[in-house]
């Protein structure tokens, strides 16, 4: 106890000798490194659902990409032609992919010298199968899977890089649905959005902040696009439908449609990061120009829109970026149709990712949820190339300035 | 080399009448407006041709608005309102049939913060020009360039660097950089709104030399707020105050023998 | 430095040796006029000093312009400073010199030669001296060069005041009678203006010392 008096009457001492001594500081020391700790503790938080949410996607994901393959012999005669069913022998057939067995006549005819022959062929197992295979819940038949596991006994069974996800469009048939249409037809959508909202957006707000003047119909004008950007999606949707479906006439569910939609959401969003790198640009530039004799447009044009350029890069790839992972108005213009083929023109029939991933959850089939997961991760890649893009464009032009 | 005391020539002495010099810009009866404040009131001034006149007076006593008047830069502010005329070469530039634009080509402006375009020095000097069809892309540009540079007393610093950007450099020679690009479109006028105040005394007193140089070929108008240096460099002085313009003289006059008591008064640092 | 702040610097410094170099050539035409006593020489030598009051004007106006506009500092601060009051001196140096020469061209005739020869013309070459020496301090800049030229003109200066007390004693020597008290006495008072220039040189020194060297503007 007395030691610790006279600790506390040395420190005493030499606080007063201590001119820079101020009590009230302990305190606010303390206090700053307790919001220092909240702060932290709240980043950490938000870390962690973001972690929980990307490794529970890449657990449930990642298998997708791998399917299995079965090695059977495949009998090609003129039967098969008419029954491919029957080209497989019974006990297997259920084991057998039915997509698989599809191609077989046309196999037969591209390739006439398989006619009367029977070869060991891997090919695309069932979905069930390859439930079984990566360990998940499977429902198949006693028989099926003691005819599995001789098969896998025998080194017929493995499993192979997934190509058909990216190469193929949706299905019914779970093993044989892929990715592919939809992300041409997302390609399609966004095209067409960048086509028609990066113009105007970009003259609206040149003429918004250089040309208009300042009066009450401009301000009211800011206002309501501020607003515009602030209305839920699916509005937008009811919008599509009502002018370019219904007035219009334009084909339903098509890649046209989605794309002026969803332009229509991201015209506020450009318009005002647009006029926000704009009014970023010094009004010295503008003085200047104006002081050597030149004419608005060649002040606009040449020194203040370069400046502008990369913020306005910016804004309009988040922008974009923001309309491809849009969902909810493209379902009200119909794009969840189920589109097995890719669209080779912006007026056919056309599904988005989102649309698609929509739809993968909730098809009955275990191995939905899967391909579900992998289209989730697909659409994050897409979305982090294009942020990392804007990034990149942003420093190139940066450097210049 | 001394003349004897009786050769002395008193004709030599340099005392310009004010009948010898030749009027550049004759202001009448201006008055300008921003909204219902009344900022300068009914100004008369006449500005000679090859002189430098300084516009001195305290802060808000509308120099740099006039100063503005004179290119019609105030025009792009949409609640200014202006009634008079300002006559250059015999011309009243408000008239209905004078495009401002075309006023800006002969009447240059250099600003208090040095601006420089985002460009390479030489798009800097050579844009306008480019854009006004004086010089033709090549050689001729590149002379023009290079003449406006050293005209600018820029060119030695400048002259194995002109494709970096003009932003790269000091204060100083961004200011020379600036006038050198308001040169090149070959004005008649110079109008600078305190060219120096941003700028440390070494680069100051180079643009006042170079200020003293450029008047032999235009007519310069400045507005500043420092008095002293409107004594370096004028030849005339014009003080302004709350919009009205007090008294305008000979520098020398201003200085040793003011009229007005408000301009002993500023003068003297007696009210500031 | 500005041009324009430099021409003028410039300008006055020529016009205030312009008016030292007419001095200087006046006080030369009177040595000469003292040997030969003869009219001809005062009369050049009034020439040399006609116009001096009106340049003395010009340098003074010139000089409050540059003040109010170029506000000099140190060195040149102080010439301007010097460059006023030596204006001063300048004009009364010329006035001193204008009377000698009408007093003298009066008296000429009447003065004891030998007094003229032993003490007249080498006092009056002593007063030319430190003017000499004083208009060449106007245009030195450096330190010691300005220290050295004051020492000479103090020098010069003090043979004067020397040689006018012999006139005095020699005068009075002659034990003069009553009637030629008052010519004897002109004379001195005559003799006394040439050695009042040479006092005025050496303000006009001490003031040039003043701005080259710094210090105080009024020593001892």
């Amino acid at each position: 106890m007395s030691i610790k008096n006279l600790k506390m009457k040395k420190m005493k001492k030499q606080n007063e000798k201590n001119i820079f001594y101020d009590s009230s500081l302990k305190k606010r020391h303390a206090s700053a490194k307790r919001f220092k700790i909240f702060a932290m503790s709240s980043l950490v938080t938000a870390i962690a659902f973001l972690v929980f949410f990307i490794s529970d996607m890449l657990i449930k994901g990642l298998p997708a990409l791998q399917q299995t393959y079965v090695q059977v012999e495949i009998t090609y005669n003129d039967k098969s032609m008419k029954s491919p069913r029957g080209s497989v022998d019974r006990k297997l057939r259920r084991i057998v992919s039915r997509a698989a067995i599809r191609e077989i006549p046309r196999q037969m005819q591209n390739n006439p010298q398989l006619k009367n022959t029977t070869k060991f062929k891997w090919i695309l197992a069932d979905d069930q199968v390859d439930q079984y295979i990566k360990g998940n819940y499977y429902k198949l038949k006693n028989k099926d899977k003691q005819k599995v596991d001789e098969l896998k006994k025998q080194n017929r069974v493995e499993l192979r890089f997934n190509s058909i996800f990216f190469t193929h469009g949706d299905s019914k048939i779970p093993e044989f649905a892929g990715i592919k249409s939809a992300l041409i037809g997302s390609i399609f959508t966004l095209l067409v959005t960048m086509a028609v909202s990066f113009p105007i957006g970009v003259m609206t707000a040149i003429y918004l902040e250089e040309f208009a003047d300042d009066n009450k119909f401009t301000q009211i004008i800011e206002v309501n696009i501020n607003n515009l950007a602030a209305i839920p999606s699916i509005l937008f949707g009811l919008l599509g439908l009502a002018i370019f479906i219904n007035l219009f006439g334009l084909p339903r569910s098509s890649a046209l449609v989605g794309g002026l939609t969803l332009a229509l959401m991201t015209l506020p969003i450009i318009i005002v990061t647009a006029r926000a790198a704009l009014r970023s640009v010094p009004d010295s530039i503008r003085q200047a120009g104006y002081g050597l004799g030149l004419t608005k447009i060649q002040v606009v044009r040449d020194h203040v829109l370069p400046l502008a350029f990369p913020g306005i890069m910016t804004g309009t790839i988040i922008g974009l970026a923001q309309a491809m992972g849009e969902t909810a108005p493209l379902i009200i213009v119909g794009m969840i149709a189920f589109i097995p083929d890719s669209p080779s023109s912006i007026t056919e029939a056309a599904t988005v990712m989102p649309a698609q991933i929509f739809t993968w959850a909730g098809m009955p089939e275990r191995a939905y949820i899967e391909k579900t997961a992998m289209g989730i991760l697909t659409l994050l890649t897409v979305l982090i190339s294009l942020n990392a893009i804007a990034v990149y464009l942003r420093k190139r032009f940066e450097t210049k300035w | 080399m001394v003349a004897n005391i009786n050769t002395l020539n008193r004709d030599n002495i340099k005392n310009i009448t004010r009948e010898k010099m030749k009027t550049k810009i004759n202001v009448k009866n201006l008055n300008l407006w921003y909204g219902k404040n009344h900022a300068l009131h009914g100004i008369n001034l006449d500005i000679y041709k090859n002189k430098i006149t300084a516009l001195i007076g305290p802060s808000g006593c509308g120099k740099s608005t006039f100063l503005r008047c004179i290119n019609r830069m105030n025009d792009l502010i949409t609640s200014v309102n202006i009634k008079g005329q300002i006559v250059i070469d015999g011309k009243n530039i408000y008239d209905k049939d004078v495009d401002e634009v075309s006023v800006r080509k002969r009447i240059g402006m250099v600003f208090q913060q040095p601006n420089p375009f985002p460009k390479s020095i030489y798009e800097n000097v050579a844009y306008a020009p480019l854009k006004h069809g004086i010089v033709k892309k090549g050689i001729q540009c590149d002379e023009l360039v290079e003449q406006s540079l050293i005209n600018a007393g820029i060119w030695d610093e400048v002259k194995d660097i002109l494709k970096e950007p003009g932003t790269g450099l000091s204060g100083g020679q961004q200011q020379r950089l600036c006038i050198a690009r308001t040169i090149a479109v070959q004005p008649d006028v110079i109008l600078m709104d305190e060219p120096t105040s941003a700028l440390d005394p070494i680069s100051t007193e180079k643009i006042e030399a170079l200020m003293l140089e450029l008047k032999k070929d235009f007519t310069i108008v400045t507005v500043t707020h420092n008095m002293q240096q409107a004594a370096r460099i004028a030849d005339m002085t014009a003080f302004f105050h709350l919009g009205d313009l007090i008294e305008y003289d000979e520098t020398e006059k201003i200085f040793i023998n003011p009229k007005e008591k408000k301009t002993e008064d500023y003068i003297t640092g007696r009210f500031g | 430095m500005l041009a324009n702040y430099e021409e003028k610097l410039g300008e006055i410094k020529s016009e205030i040796i312009t008016i030292g170099e007419g001095l200087l050539k006046s006080n030369q035409l009177i040595v000469k006029g003292l040997k030969n006593c003869d009219e001809n020489s005062f009369t050049e030598a009034k020439t040399y000093i006609k116009n001096v009051s009106n340049i003395v004007k010009e340098i003074d106006n010139n000089i409050i312009t540059t003040l109010a506009l170029h506000s000099p500092e140190a060195k040149d601060l102080r010439r301007m400073v010097s460059y006023l009051k030596i204006t001063n001196e300048l004009l009364r140096a010329a006035s001193n010199t204008r009377n000698f020469i009408k007093g003298f061209s009066e008296e000429c005739k009447d003065v004891d030669s030998k007094i003229v020869n032993d003490y007249a013309i080498p006092m009056q070459k002593s007063t030319v001296d430190a003017i000499k020496y004083t208009v060449d301090m106007i245009s030195i800049d450096c330190v010691d060069e300005t220290q050295e030229c004051f020492n000479k003109v103090v020098i010069a200066e003090n043979k004067t005041d020397d040689l006018y007390e012999m006139i005095e004693s020699e005068l009075l020597k002659q034990k003069p009678k009553e009637s030629d008290f008052n010519k004897f006495h002109k004379m001195l008072v005559v003799l006394r203006r040439s050695e009042k220039v040479a006092d005025r040189a050496m303000s006009i020194a001490s003031l040039l010392l003043y701005a080259n060297n710094g210090g105080e503007i009024h020593r001892v």
